[in-house]
């Protein structure tokens, strides 16, 4: 299993020899610096003992509770959000606490946070108090809201966003979908605002809002309201612009098919596969009046049929269908298992676990898990001695100052 | 402690709530460090004042639609770096631009091609 110099340097990867200082939580400040660490890039979590990230006791009653040596709660999703990454653990209230995050976030090349209204500031954190010493540096903000704006100061979960955004009347309270959407976009530009840094010697202060990211992928859903003045209608399974968008029950309990047709070809081949030509449209237009029929024949072709049986089908045709899938499905996708979509990580706390994969896959250089999540304080001194250069005796000091915590030898 | 008490606090929320519309509930919530928000329908979060305020939107000058609103670019920059640049190209507009200014082939090439059904 990688050490914690192993994760240092990524090689020949991609972000090979850029440093992340990750101050973040949940899901939307774990994920983006962990899309950037498995693409090769230094990162390191910075977290306190005393208030440990908020993920490490998301305890569910399917999942034991288990503890690091140090007393830490520590969770299966915590070291699925947090691995490739290393741990340096800080606390920012006492004597030199704030002063070694202000001198991590000197020697990075990016920062990364997405802590409360105002924490940055008090910990002489913000971009207006580093960007003087440190001009190159470049700091991505991932915020509910945004930093500024009526709502600015609003606290958020995904949850909260996946509400007010709509998508919940649309779609579902989807928890998590616009923590993942922000991560990947403030990934790309954490990346560009770096290039320009190194091209200019500027850096830049990204203020990345949940909200703007979800509007981005959400711009369909707005796209008539905004053109062309019209109220959202209701229609979950409605693909704009489809001839037919649907699910169809299938064989089996609880068994569907998902289906788009998007023209009048479309709905001629799927006409072809239930040999019903009398159902088969001369243009989109008569597509569109036969769309009802169609569906009720899709449904009663589909009944006798198992979903992967529609989808294998219906995909040989040609035609954009998936069977409707669990977790569990998904878990046994012959597909996804056969692009090595999950990996086996072993963690000496919570034991052997499939995890994803890293969806990067470049040919040459493609973004794999660099290791397994770190216990708390695990690379303390280790990134305090590389990055900022720290002797024993100022590790040993900041200790008995109660600002730095590392895992004893025996325990890591 | 909350799941056990599910039914007690669904009561107490309810009757606290059915006292106050939810942008007040909200806007109270909010003060009180609680992550709360106003459920919205799509059409409905667009009539909210923060991300026209956020610039979250931009209006497009659109060669077939005219002037249209269009969500903007993902991220607020200091200092400012994404900025909407073009409107979705038409079928063929940049031809001219890459095979000849960039790629340096002639006018009549492209009109030769063209006859052709090549572009």
């Amino acid at each position: 299993m990688a050490s914690s110099d192993s994760l240092r340097s990524g090689s020949d990867s991609p972000l090979a020899g850029i440093r992340v200082v990750a101050i973040g939580a949940f899901v939307a400040g774990n994920v983006c610096p962990l899309v950037l660490a498995e693409l090769g890039a230094d990162v390191i979590k910075v977290e306190s003992l005393k208030r440990p990230e908020a993920l490490r006791s998301y305890y569910s009653p399917d999942h034991p509770r288990i503890f690091e040596p140090s007393g830490v709660q520590t969770t299966a999703m915590f070291s699925c959000l947090t691995r490739s990454m290393r741990s340096v653990c800080i606390e920012v209230d006492q004597p030199g606490g704030a002063a070694t995050v202000q001198s991590l976030a000197g020697c990075a090349d990016i920062l990364i946070e997405n802590m409360g209204p105002g924490v940055m500031e008090r910990w002489g954190c913000s971009y207006a108090e580093l960007t003087p010493s440190y001009p190159q540096l470049v700091i991505l903000s991932i915020s509910g809201y945004g930093r500024t704006g009526p709502r600015g100061g609003y606290r958020a979960y995904g949850s909260s966003i996946s509400n007010y955004l709509g998508l919940a009347s649309a779609w579902a309270p989807d928890p998590v979908h616009f923590d993942f959407v922000a991560a990947y976009h403030g990934a790309a530009v954490a990346v560009a605002a770096y290039h320009l840094a190194q091209r200019t010697g500027a850096g830049t202060y990204l203020d990345l809002s949940q909200v703007e990211t979800g509007t981005a992928v959400m711009a369909p859903l707005y796209l008539d309201s905004l053109v062309n003045n019209q109220p959202w209608s209701e229609g979950p399974n409605e693909v704009p612009g489809a001839v037919l968008s649907t699910v169809v029950r299938c064989t089996g309990h609880d068994a569907w098919a998902a289906v788009e047709l998007e023209d009048a070809d479309d709905v001629r081949v799927l006409a072809g596969v239930m040999e019903r030509p009398d159902l088969a449209p001369s243009s989109f237009d008569d597509a569109l009046r036969l769309a009802p029929q169609v569906e009720e024949a899709l449904g009663s072709w589909a009944m006798s049929r198992t979903p992967m049986q529609v989808s294998i089908i219906l995909q040989h045709a040609g035609l954009a269908v998936a069977p409707v899938q669990s977790t569990e499905d998904l878990w046994r996708d012959p597909q996804l298992r056969a692009r090595g979509a999950f990996v086996e990580i072993d963690h000496p706390d919570i034991g052997l676990l499939e995890q994803p994969q890293s969806p990067d896959r470049m040919t040459l250089t493609p973004g794999h898990v660099r290791g397994r999540s770190r216990r708390l304080g695990e690379d303390t001194f280790a990134v305090l001695q590389d990055w900022l250069g720290l002797r024993e005796t100022d590790l040993q000091a900041l200790r008995a100052a109660g600002a730095i915590y590392q895992v004893p030898d025996n325990d890591c | 402690m909350r799941v056990a008490l599910f039914d007690l606090l669904t009561t107490f929320i309810t009757q606290h709530m059915s006292t106050q519309s939810a942008e007040e509930f909200v806007e109270r919530g909010q003060q009180m460090g609680l992550p709360c928000t106003v459920q919205n329908r799509p059409d409905e979060y667009l009539q909210d004042d923060h991300p026209w305020v956020r610039g979250a939107f931009v209006q497009v000058q659109s060669p077939e639609l005219g002037q249209v609103t269009l969500p903007g670019p993902v991220v607020t920059t200091a200092p400012p770096l994404a900025a909407y640049r073009l409107p979705a190209p038409v079928l063929g507009a940049s031809n001219i631009d890459v095979y000849v200014d960039e790629l340096g082939h002639s006018p009549g090439e492209l009109d030769d091609w063209r006859e052709r059904g090549l572009i």
